[in-house]
């Protein structure tokens, strides 16, 4: 291996580490021409792919009504306090039934072959609003007594949130990654 | 034509023609050596050579490597190529164009003359067909011409497409070819850079008079060396399927006035085979015919790119694009407008759009729960409409049965639970609703059912003595209803009187408990505004609770599960359960209570003022204390005397009692009147700010009288001079009533504090 193809090499890899998928091809192009080694040329395509691939494709239709499911499902919901709706039903549409259609939402929506790249748009747009719902509704809920300890209300803001939020993007992440509708081409 | 050179830092070149790869510096020899070698080699004595297109200059390098080349014409019709071939590609191409043997002409072949049969070799070096213009050059029309300019035993090598991705059209050339006259002999060669762009592998295609096979190939020997592409070995390149043989005979030919090549390349899958007939073609391919511009560009990277052509388009707003067309199109024929009208109808026909109605009511949405987050956190309970009665401090008097102001006055805005009597010390002493803890003390008085001992009153027991009460126990309260009610934790209610007396209400009973002995020295007259009060009381603190339970509940069913990683929520926890246990002893208290058997209020005499429930004093400063059956005792504090004229024993604890109740109220009473002093002055000071102002205020109006409209400063407003005087005079008048009821209220705590130290110096003495 020459020097040049040393640089290319080179080359190939800071290419794909800031994105610029094109150039990256084209010096691969080059080092293929060049009759480098077949095995490290498949090894960055390999890794261009995979990069490539987790910079997915969003059908933004299929976005929006994921983000109004998940909008107006915690809307709904804040209508009256967990303990309003019955722990029971609360659990279950908060926890698992937005975060379902939600996630099938979602999960239609990317067009990328990778599980990982749906599971974390679904969980996005799953955790993020459930994380506010419940921050917005504890805020709410300890806003209307006041304790003689407010000391670890913050943090039990963000643990509670965080929690739930994460529940919910499991939830929405499991559901997305298993589904993969294309998205729409001409 | 768009042309494009890229060179690149290692100085290799690739050329660009409308987006698609003409050559690559690093393999371009395999292409030309492949086109321009087989046809030198298999050619009769070749001497005159004919270049259509290849304005590179490439192909005419390997042209005239070959031995006995006498006279070379390229015709090409692109000034810029033969520019870069003269410059940019001058080293490469070996100066070619330079050479005495070559003549250029600069002109579409298609149309130029050319002198009949007069070539031993023919190269067809044109370009990727995109158009149905540049496609003119791969018709029977134009292949028949090269035929008559080819000598026999000479040989047309022509640059094809591809056989690989585009095998019909690559089957139609070949049959077009052979539709002119000729005989021919396909071929495929792999050029990297034309498989890294996608194109697959490069097909060419020979053709003579005379009849060409395999066997021609397999056998070529070149004079020249070659840099790239070993010949011998092309035959492996020409061995083509039984399936694509019979395509290369039975495909469509390429007709100028009928083309089809165009078709074929839109759609690679078409069977070449059937007649297309009257069926409109199917493009699914079309992407692939998106012009690459770009040399970085892909075939894939086209396709993703318009893969968003659709979301793009929806982007796009149809009705005013419609419209503007067709104001813009008013010059064309009627038809086109019609149709173009028709088209504008259509776009702009309402419809129910279920995503705009969805990012309508998702925009309500966010903004109504903005909304009411920002009014609930400005004022948490109105926001909700949830607000609830406060609960005051209004005292019940000692309980005074007439003067009592709870259970029905209105309320101001509560101040929530601050303190954390609820959360530790509940149960161990007496918390109010604020969860304030207060200083525990115990009571200690005979359970209800037992004997109702004490001293008889008149009416009720007859005779008896001082007896011990049976079952004396101690009793904790539990909860601090108001500064003077308490409810036990064995669920009555105590009324405190002074350190060493109380009052036990429950079952419809009242009576006077000895604090310090633990005795019960009256059954008092249970009179029945007190029981209304205190049921008014509970309910309305009931109801403080109820609030306060279900502010818990929701705020635990949040975090409530984090109990045994936060302290805080453990806390709330308590705090709720302990709350709940009180609103269960503040029911069973409150049906415990009862109600009052005496069948009216007592009538208070004109000169008698109330000391506490059933006890009055008197004008002359007697007690007259009440027993349950409305009949009074009167005590001058050394004897009893009953209803009835009858002495009799005076409990000798009560006079110290009704001496510490009396020194009590004249405190209290005396820090009343301090305090609607301090009131008073106050109120005397807002009088005469407003006063003052309200002669400003007229003192402006007459200033201004030619102005009624002048504007002064009211509070934080700007009004007209004679709103403010108008309002400032309502203010005064308010002030001045509330002053006048200060006063009254004053004088009457006087006279009550005259009495009670008159009452005090008789009983103390």
């Amino acid at each position: 291996m020459d020097c040049m193809s040393n640089d290319e090499f080179h080359a190939t890899r800071e290419a794909i580490d800031r994105g610029d998928f094109n150039q990256a091809r084209h010096h691969l192009n080059n080092l293929r021409m060049a009759g480098e080694d077949p095995e490290a040329i498949d090894a960055l395509f390999e890794r261009l792919s995979h990069v490539e691939g987790s910079r997915t494709l969003v059908n933004s239709k299929l976005q929006f009504y994921a983000i109004t499911c998940a909008v107006v499902g915690y809307c709904i919901l804040s209508i009256q306090s967990p303990n309003g709706w019955s722990p029971v039903v609360w659990g279950i549409t908060s926890l698992f039934a937005i975060p379902l259609i939600v996630g099938i939402f979602a999960g239609g929506s990317v067009n990328s072959p990778l599980k990982s790249a749906r599971f974390w748009r679904c969980f996005l747009i799953a955790s993020i609003p459930m994380a506010i719902y419940t921050l917005v509704g504890m805020y709410l809920a300890r806003s209307k007594m006041q304790s003689a300890d407010n000391s670890m209300d913050f943090v039990i803001y963000l643990f509670v949130a965080i929690f739930y939020g994460a529940t919910a993007g499991v939830v929405a992440g499991a559901a997305g990654s298993m589904i993969h509708t294309k998205a729409r081409s001409i | 034509m768009n042309i494009y050179l890229h060179s690149r830092d290692d100085k290799s070149q690739a050329l660009y023609i409308d987006g698609n790869l003409q050559f690559d510096t690093r393999d371009e020899a395999i292409y030309h050596e492949s086109l321009a070698l087989p046809p030198l080699c298999l050619a009769k004595d070749p001497r005159k050579v004919l270049i259509c297109g290849g304005g590179d200059g490439l192909a005419l390098r390997e042209v005239l490597r070959f031995p006995g080349i006498e006279s070379v014409m390229l015709i090409d019709c692109s000034e810029e190529v033969l520019d870069l071939a003269r410059t940019q590609f001058k080293e490469i191409s070996n100066s070619s164009l330079f050479d005495p043997r070559v003549s250029v002409v600069v002109a579409d072949a298609l149309v130029h003359p050319l002198e009949a049969d007069s070539y031993d070799v023919i190269i067809c070096d044109f370009t990727f067909p995109t158009t149905p213009e540049s496609a003119l050059g791969f018709t029977v029309e134009w292949y028949s011409k090269l035929k008559r300019c080819l000598r026999q035993g000479g040989i047309l090598a022509i640059n094809a497409v591809s056989p690989q991705n585009t095998a019909s059209a690559f089957a139609c050339l070949v049959s077009t070819l052979r539709a002119s006259g000729l005989n021919t002999l396909p071929y495929r060669v792999c050029i990297p850079s034309f498989r890294d762009h996608g194109y697959g592998a490069w097909g060419f295609v020979l053709a003579s008079h005379s009849k060409l096979s395999i066997k021609s190939l397999r056998g070529i020997k070149c004079p020249v060396q070659t840099q790239q592409v070993a010949l011998e070995k092309l035959v492996s390149g020409a061995h083509f399927s039984l399936r694509q043989r019979a395509a290369f005979r039975n495909a469509p030919v390429n007709y100028a006035h009928n083309p089809i090549l165009q078709t074929l390349l839109l759609d690679p899958d078409r069977d070449p085979v059937p007649a297309l007939g009257d069926t409109p073609p199917a493009y699914p391919n079309l992407l692939q015919q998106v012009p690459i511009t770009h040399p970085y560009h892909s075939r894939n990277m086209i396709e993703t790119l318009a893969e968003h052509v659709a979301g793009s388009l929806g982007s796009l707003d149809l009705r005013k694009l419609m419209e503007e067309l067709t104001v813009r199109a008013k010059g064309l024929p009627q038809r086109v407008l019609d149709e173009l009208n028709e088209l504008r109808n259509f776009v702009t026909r309402p419809t129910f759009d279920l995503e705009i109605w969805g990012m309508w009511a998702a925009r309500v949405f966010a903004t109504i729960l903005i909304v009411m987050t920002i009014a609930n956190c400005i004022s948490p309970d109105p926001a909700f409409a949830k607000g609830h009665a406060g609960l005051g401090h209004s005292s019940f008097s000692r309980g005074f049965s007439e003067h009592a102001t709870f259970g029905g006055g209105t309320r101001t805005a509560t101040a929530p639970m601050s303190g954390n009597g609820f959360r530790s010390s509940y149960g161990s002493g007496p918390v109010d609703i604020y969860g304030y803890h207060y200083t525990p003390r115990i009571y200690i008085y005979g359970g209800y059912g037992g004997y109702y001992g004490g001293y008889p009153t008149s009416g009720n027991r007859g005779g008896g003595g001082h007896q011990e009460m049976a079952g004396n126990q101690p009793h904790k309260p539990l909860f601090v209803l108001d500064d003077d009610l308490l409810a036990m934790d064995n669920g009555d209610f105590i009324i405190p009187l002074s350190d060493l007396a109380f009052l036990v209400v429950r079952k419809g009973t009242v009576s006077l408990e000895d604090a310090k002995t633990g005795k019960t020295l009256y059954e008092l007259y249970a009179e029945p505004k007190l029981f209304t009060n205190i049921q008014e009381e509970v309910a309305s603190q009931s109801q403080e609770i109820d609030h306060e339970i279900k502010v818990r509940r929701d705020w635990l069913s949040w975090a409530g599960w984090t109990q045994d990683l936060f302290s805080t929520v453990r806390a709330d926890n308590r705090e709720f359960l302990n709350l709940q246990d009180l609103k269960r002893r503040l029911g069973t208290s409150s049906e415990n209570l009862g109600k009052s058997q005496a069948p009216q209020a007592l009538v208070l005499p004109s000169d008698a003022i109330e000391l506490f429930v059933g006890c009055q004093i008197l004008g002359d400063n007697r007690i007259a204390i009440y027993g349950t059956n409305g009949k009074a005792d009167i005590c001058d504090g050394q004897t009893l005397v009953d209803a009835y004229g009858k002495k009799k024993l005076m409990p000798p604890s009560l006079k110290p009692i009704i001496v510490s109740i009396l020194k009590k109220m004249v405190q209290e009473t005396e820090q009343d009147i301090k305090s609607d002093s301090t009131d008073a002055l106050a109120m005397n000071a807002d009088i005469t700010s407003t006063q003052t102002d309200l002669n400003e205020y007229m003192s402006l109006q007459s200033q201004n009288s030619y102005d009624p409209d002048y504007e002064v400063d009211y509070g934080t407003d700007s009004v007209p001079v004679g709103k403010a005087i108008e309002l400032t005079q309502q203010d005064l008048s308010s002030l001045q009533s509330e002053q006048l009821k200060l006063q009254l209220s004053g004088e009457t705590a006087q006279i009550r504090l005259q009495r009670f130290k008159s009452a005090l110096q008789t009983w103390g003495s």
